[in-house]
């Protein structure tokens, strides 16, 4: 039952990239950029629930890696002429390093001191950022990255971003598959009987961070790329309150849910913010319904029908 | 040079007593109803905003009179307001995760946010104290101005009518039994319910007028609620959660940090209370009087 369980879910995936590999041949070029974006912060959000829903730990400081990510890509891409490629591994590398300072200082704390440090930490990235103006040009941004050979185009940047977002959702999905997932969990579920094991709970903590941080720099990376700049604003709390939002809002125990999550607020907001002042009114207000009368998320609504795999 | 540093401490001991306005009521619901009120400091700056409003319709009646009015009756209009979250919402989240919690007044947070553009507009809006209060002191050359002095007399006056009401009065002891253990307070006849819609209408009066003197301090716009979020949070972990007085003395540190380092280094100062926090978090991580958990 388990492993057809576990097969159905591995289709379902499949199934669902297909259907963004071929969405091209339907749908316009506007909303192509449109579902690109949706990618990128889907595998923000993923990564930020290796974190949350496989950890347990509520970061309200992941906009920190994606920030450093966007950086990094635009100051090498743009100042320094590097190739894009590079530019989003040495992204990638970066937050994965501050990930592991994050790990690293907060190893000491959980549960409502964990989300506060991470937040100030996040907030202390964002003052860097701002003030650093030599390196970041601080409040203006970075403006105006060239994307050369594949990738110029809307259309040849969607499938690169599809093929990286798809290769790295694949592995966020096969985690909990893993010793080291399974571990994770277990810290995430009771952590004193794990530790009576004889793990040590703070190193497999601070490599789920480093892990969800590595994510989040490419994500970030692919983000500059996407907006062809960056403004301090990526790296702000409002970033990490979105994705924390995108996570709950498609549910943190459904594999999928983050990524749901994501695509669902990506859309919503790019048809209300052009009919309605107020998005994040309504952010609050998809919050507070979803927190008391679906507290497992959207997806959690389909469970019946078992069309998304359970992790 | 000493005249500088002895100014900006002057400054430092205002600004943290503002601050211990705006956070002791969230040093209460976080240590005795153990909920992470991400919405408390927006709530403050919604009762300034409240207080303002009545300032500015009745100035042109009761001239100067408004203000103590104002600063009256915003606090009380707010802690309805209060009232009708906890019975409305809040309830029903005690017993869930703290994940829960935090994320659902941070909704709350972001609602509030865009309810004060929707009804006060972004513009800044300060409230003008009496001409009785205003002016100042001088104390061996150093200017001292009445709102410093306001602010500082009150905060402590709270910290020490706190203390007896919690630590000397039958109503503290009640309250020290709700935190212990809800159940069993209420199998003892304490109207639990009760109690803790007093207790979060309570703690936020008190950031009422905390964002009331905000407004007559410095100014209120719709961005104070969002900063004054991240700070009163932190002076809450310094301080040690649960502690009254741990958060006058984190209040304290924050403001002397905040005005000694835009003394010294001013590029550094939004940076200040960040680094205060990791540093006291690494050395206690339970914060300077908070309990061991």
């Amino acid at each position: 039952m388990n492993a057809m369980k576990a097969k159905s879910a591995v289709l379902i995936w499949l199934g669902i990239l297909a259907c963004f590999l071929l969405a091209p041949l339907v749908i316009n070029e506007t909303f192509i950029s449109l579902v690109t974006k949706g990618l990128i912060w889907a595998l923000f959000a993923m990564s930020f629930n290796v974190a949350f829903g496989y950890g347990g730990m509520l970061s309200f400081g992941h906009a920190a890696f994606f920030g450093v990510g966007a950086y990094t890509v635009a100051i090498l891409v743009k100042n320094y002429e590097v190739w894009y490629g590079w530019a989003i591994i040495f992204g990638l590398f970066n937050g994965g390093i501050l990930g592991f300072i994050y790990g690293v200082l907060t190893r000491r704390v959980s549960g409502f001191g964990f989300a506060i440090l991470t937040l100030a930490l996040a907030e202390l990235v964002w003052v860097i950022i701002f003030r650093w103006y030599s390196l970041t040009s601080g409040d203006d941004g970075i403006w105006g990255i060239e994307r050369t050979d594949i990738i110029e185009s809307n259309l040849g940047y969607y499938y690169f971003v599809l093929v990286i977002v798809g290769a790295a959702v694949s592995y966020i999905l096969f985690l909990p598959k893993t010793s080291f997932g399974k571990i994770l969990m277990a810290t995430r579920d009771n952590h004193k009987r794990v530790e009576s094991l004889g793990v040590t709970l703070s190193l497999i903590r601070t490599q789920a961070l480093i892990l969800s941080a590595t994510f989040s720099g490419l994500a970030g990376g692919l983000y500059a790329l996407y907006t062809r700049g960056v403004s301090p604003e990526l790296a702000s709390w409002i970033t990490s309150a979105d994705v924390v939002v995108m996570t709950l809002l498609g549910g943190i125990e459904a594999a999928l849910g983050p990524f749901a999550g994501a695509i669902i607020l990506i859309g919503l907001e790019d048809y209300f913010s052009r009919i309605f002042d107020y998005w994040y009114l309504m952010v609050g207000m998809i919050l507070v319904v979803v927190v008391l009368l679906l507290p497992r998320g959207l997806l959690s609504l389909g469970e019946k029908f078992n069309f998304i795999g359970r992790k | 040079m000493f005249d500088v540093v002895i100014d900006q401490l002057i400054s430092g001991v205002t600004r943290g007593s503002l601050l211990f306005l705006m956070t002791a009521g969230l040093a209460l619901t976080l240590g005795i109803l153990q909920i992470p009120n991400f919405a408390h400091a927006a709530l403050c700056v919604v009762g300034g905003y409240l207080s303002w409003t009545i300032f500015a319709s009745l100035h042109d009646f009761v001239g100067e009179y408004a203000f103590y009015l104002a600063i009256i009756i915003g606090p009380i209009l707010l802690s309805f307001i209060a009232v009708a979250l906890e019975r409305s919402c809040l309830r029903f989240l005690y017993d869930r995760r703290v994940d829960y919690q935090i994320i659902f007044t941070y909704g709350i947070l972001l609602i509030i946010g865009d309810l004060i553009v929707f009804f006060w507009g972004s513009d800044i809006r300060t409230l003008a104290l009496p001409s009785k209060i205003t002016g100042g002191v001088r104390v061996f050359d150093h200017y001292i101005s009445s709102i410093s002095l306001i602010l500082t007399i009150l905060s402590f006056l709270f910290v020490f009518s706190l203390w007896i009401l919690l630590r000397k009065t039958r109503y503290g002891i009640t309250i020290w039994a709700l935190m212990q253990d809800r159940t069993m307070a209420s199998l003892l006849g304490v109207r639990v319910d009760r109690l803790t819609t007093i207790i979060f209408a309570g703690s936020i009066w008190l950031g009422g007028i905390g964002g009331t003197l905000l407004g007559a301090y410095s100014s209120l716009s719709p961005g104070s609620a969002m900063s004054f979020t991240i700070e009163v949070f932190i002076v809450v972990i310094i301080g040690g959660i649960g502690s009254v007085i741990g958060a006058l003395i984190a209040s304290l540190i924050i403001g002397l940090s905040q005005s000694l380092i835009t003394l010294f280094y001013p590029e550094l100062s939004i940076a200040s209370m960040y680094i205060v926090m990791i540093v006291v978090l690494l050395i206690r991580p339970d914060g300077l009087l908070g309990a061991k958990q």
